[in-house]
């Protein structure tokens, strides 16, 4: 089975970089959205079904933070699971933002792998 | 944490996100080169103590960098993606000295900017490290605010 992810980042070199991560590392992607920042990953989000979500906090408009309150109060929407990329690998910020409704984190840097595998840990994808 | 303790987690970071974000390896150096075409990257920070992080790299370096991140050919690299690659890179260090120094304590990162490195404000020497990477030299620089409490009383 593949997956439909969306990719929130201000950087466009990140979300590139991001895409090219899950691609190499082997996980089934069959199609990638992108978003500069979280009101678009909400736009996408009315038009478009993802399987998860990739997300980074600082980020203009509206932040990471933001975006996971209003993915947690839309009763469709906060099923998808969503993951938070950052370089803050602080305890506070990492509790901070699973409380909002995050589902995982990943602290750059990060390995192909360790993106693939909290991926399929939220997907429910058995490991081979 | 000193500025000896701060320059080893300096050194350790930079190497792990060059490795892991950018497939380079680099190999650190003594003294800090004088570098030709230099990229500045400056990323303010506001925690406990608050502070400041730059990264300069020369241009060829950020070209070369530029392209493993992208996985595209160093050719097909243009400008503002060597700019933009050096204020990731910067993002991505300054964060995880602080994440490993601040551990208990939540920073926050402003957007990294270019400065040109000859008109850049160089803070005051802070921890340093510095190393040759493919493609040229890199320099980064981290300096902590300290606050100094004032002196209300003096009993001599």
């Amino acid at each position: 089975m593949a997956y439909r992810v969306l990719i929130a980042d201000d950087s466009p070199l990140m979300r590139s970089f991001v895409r090219r991560v899950i691609e190499f590392s082997g996980f089934e992607l069959s199609e990638c959205f992108e978003a500069s920042n979280g009101a678009e990953a909400l736009e996408v989000l009315r038009s478009e079904w993802v399987d998860a979500i990739l997300t980074d906090i600082n980020m203009p408009v509206v932040d990471g933070e933001e975006f996971l309150r209003r993915l947690a109060e839309d009763e469709l929407l906060k099923s998808i699971p969503a993951i938070v990329i950052s370089t803050d690998g602080t305890r506070n910020r990492i509790d901070r933002l699973i409380a909002l409704g995050a589902r995982g984190y990943v602290t750059k840097p990060f390995l192909p792998e360790t993106l693939r595998g909290e991926l399929e840990r939220h997907l429910g994808v058995a490991c081979e | 944490m000193s500025d000896r303790g701060i320059a080893t987690v300096l050194a350790e970071s930079t190497c792990d996100v060059l490795e892991r974000m950018f497939f380079l390896e680099l190999a650190p150096l003594a003294d800090a080169p004088t570098p030709r075409d230099p990229i500045t990257a400056e990323v303010t920070f506001a925690g406990d103590p608050p502070g400041r992080f730059s990264l300069t790299m020369e241009r060829e370096a950020a070209r070369m960098a530029a392209a493993d991140f992208l996985g595209a050919d160093p050719e097909e690299i243009v400008s503002h993606q060597q700019d933009e690659v050096v204020c990731e890179l910067a993002n991505m260090i300054c964060g995880s000295v602080l994440s490993q120094i601040e551990s208990d304590v939540t920073f926050r990162l402003e957007q990294p900017v270019v400065a040109d490195a000859r008109e850049a404000v160089r803070p005051p020497a802070g921890a340093t490290f510095d190393a040759s990477i493919r493609g040229g030299t890199l320099h980064a620089e981290i300096r902590m605010e300290t606050v100094e409490c004032p002196v209300t009383e003096r009993v001599f």
